[in-house]
């Protein structure tokens, strides 16, 4: 009797309760934030003071006619799509020859992989920007590209890298025993089996580029991102059509999620 | 499901101890020539935009003025004596390293039970992943910035403590410790969740079970079973959020004030204004090292114990 009582701690009864209210009380801490920037985005009065006064649509006139912000959004959106091309598909290769592979150079190749994610911040983005400087390479949109995939390739490389360890290599042998080249065996066999890890770095990449910060600061140049337009913002003349384009870039987002839980409800179910 | 999503964090914090153990040596596919051919892309962004600009800045660090000042400077530790003795410097490298370990330590309090029950509650974990990454979708500048909104004087905390009477005052959430702790800790957290989900869901159900089974109950297995096999994964949960708080500037930025300054914004505001780029460049080299050094003690913390 108490054995079962203690087994069941979590999957039923109190503990479970508690556990679950604790992380829906997480979750709401997380979207709060959200939740007041839509809040402010249909308040009438410019101020962000509590409580919000009334209801309009006026500031996402505002951001439609703010032609800056649409230039931002539309070099951020730019942006993010090419780096998480380039950090998709070089974090591939990347991925798969460290797995696949013996070579020299190859532990040293993981440190610095590693090394990038943990060391990512200021120092990181500054240092290219001193190096740009040497370089005579004056700031714009790809080498804000080029600074996001150095920094943002080495987590698809993870997310990939992982995928690759955790199938049978005996399937791609198998093909290779075929009479299959190398490279149709990547095509055929590896590239199908690790689409879903290319999907999850891909979404994965999208979202660091599309809201990074720093490295976009130093290197975007004359131009512009959301961030660091974002950023200007709130250093001097803040208005709510700010908050009205942040609803409409993350209401796309939540409905890709809506739509992919719907579309892949039955895959997911067909697991268990 | 479950597998498909752990999948994904999985191999997030553990550098390379998988590739060794599971990689069967170079088998059909081990060629060697191919190999850097297959990596070269990669490996060039790697060495050429994270590599050498480190050496760029050290450098910079070690030279009296930028070379688009004078084409000859001449080498000099001037730099980094001005870093070490000019107390701004110090101090702000101290408070810093007290607000990134106050900021980690709450982190992880809050994030081992949101990861713990990802982790057994497969089902709905992968839905509440899917949840926490919305946020994401929205610039890190306007969720912090929504703190603002939320913490400010005026602001929805204070408005609803004084309508409820217990405050006559507003309190002071921003511009302080408070405001850049509770910042750090808000963008880090998820960070935190992610690799303890992937380190707790590799703890096998049957341990717990048979733990159990053998008298100890939930409080003795977490702290006797689950703590020590997710020691080392929880280092790397630690290193990556302290390493990022240390690197923060928006946190600083935005919801700290002038007594609050952070190592990272002093760096910001130097490159950015145009200031000293060498003693900028001192800067960022110590605190490189520095970040280099603590993650290197943690990651030997983490392995030491977890051979015990």
């Amino acid at each position: 009797m108490s054995d079962t009582l203690r087994r069941s701690w979590l999957r039923s009864g109190w503990g479970q309760k508690i556990f679950g209210l604790y992380v829906a009380a997480y979750l709401g801490y997380l979207l709060l934030p959200l939740v007041v920037l839509v809040l402010y985005a249909f308040n009438t009065s410019g101020y962000l003071t509590w409580p919000i006064k009334g209801f309009t649509l006026r500031w996402f006139a505002d951001a439609f006619s703010d032609s800056r912000l649409l230039k931002a959004t539309g070099n951020s959106i730019f942006i993010g799509l090419v780096t998480t091309f380039f950090s998709t598909f070089f974090g591939m290769l990347l991925a798969y020859g460290l797995v696949r592979f013996q070579f020299y150079g190859k532990r040293f190749l993981e440190t610095l992989n590693i090394l990038a994610i943990i060391t990512y911040g200021v120092v990181s983005a500054v240092s290219v920007l001193l190096w740009f400087h040497t370089l005579g390479i004056a700031g714009g949109i790809w080498p804000t590209i080029i600074g996001h995939t150095t920094f943002i390739m080495p987590f698809a490389v993870l997310v990939i890298r992982d995928r690759l360890l955790n199938f049978d290599p005996g399937v791609e042998e198998a093909a290779m025993d075929l009479g299959a080249t190398p490279l149709r065996t990547f095509r055929d066999i590896t590239l199908p089996l690790i689409m879903p890890a290319l999907l999850a770095s891909g979404l994965f990449c999208f979202t660091i580029s599309l809201g990074e910060f720093l490295l976009a600061f130093f290197l975007i140049g004359n131009e512009l991102t959301l961030p660091v337009y974002l950023y200007g913002l709130m250093r001097f003349t803040f208005t709510p059509a700010v908050n009205a384009a942040a609803v409409m870039i993350v209401s796309f987002p939540i409905l890709a999620v809506i739509i992919a839980a719907i579309f892949f409800r039955r895959e997911v179910r067909s697991l268990y | 499901m479950s597998e498909e999503s752990r999948n994904i964090p999985d191999g997030m914090m553990e550098p390379s101890k998988a590739d060794t153990s599971k990689t069967p040596g170079p088998g059909p596919m081990g060629r060697h020539h191919m190999a850097w051919l297959v990596v070269f892309p990669a490996a060039f962004l790697l060495i050429v935009f994270f590599l050498i600009p480190m050496f760029v800045a050290l450098r910079y660090s070690l030279l009296s003025t930028m070379p688009f000042f004078d084409p000859n400077p001449s080498y000099t530790l001037a730099n980094y004596i001005r870093v070490l003795t000019e107390p701004i410097y110090l101090r702000s490298f101290t408070r810093t390293a007290g607000y990134a370990a106050t900021a980690t330590t709450i982190s992880l309090v809050i994030s081992y039970p949101v990861a713990y029950y990802l982790a057994r509650e497969a089902r709905r974990g992968g839905l509440i992943l899917l949840v926490m990454l919305i946020p994401f979708w929205t610039s890190i500048i306007l969720r912090v910035f929504s703190w603002k909104i939320i913490l400010g004087s005026s602001g929805i905390i204070n408005s609803l403590l004084k309508t409820m009477g217990l405050i006559d005052l507003p309190a002071q959430l921003l511009y302080n410790r408070t405001g850049i702790i509770f910042g750090l800790v808000y963008t880090y957290t998820p960070f935190m969740i992610l690799p303890l989900y992937a380190t707790l869901g590799k703890v096998p159900q049957e341990l717990l079970e048979a733990s159990e089974d053998l008298g100890w109950n939930k409080i003795q297995t977490l702290w006797r079973v689950t703590l020590p096999l997710t020691r080392s994964g929880t280092m790397s949960a630690v290193i990556l959020v302290l390493l990022a708080c240390f690197g923060d500037v928006l946190s600083a930025q935005m919801l700290g004030g002038a007594n609050t300054l952070m190592i990272s914004s002093v760096i910001f505001e130097t490159f950015m204004g145009g200031a000293n780029w060498n003693v900028g460049s001192a800067l960022s080299v110590i605190v490189f090292g520095a970040l280099l050094l603590l993650a290197a003690v943690l990651t030997w913390l983490g392995r030491e114990v977890e051979h015990v």
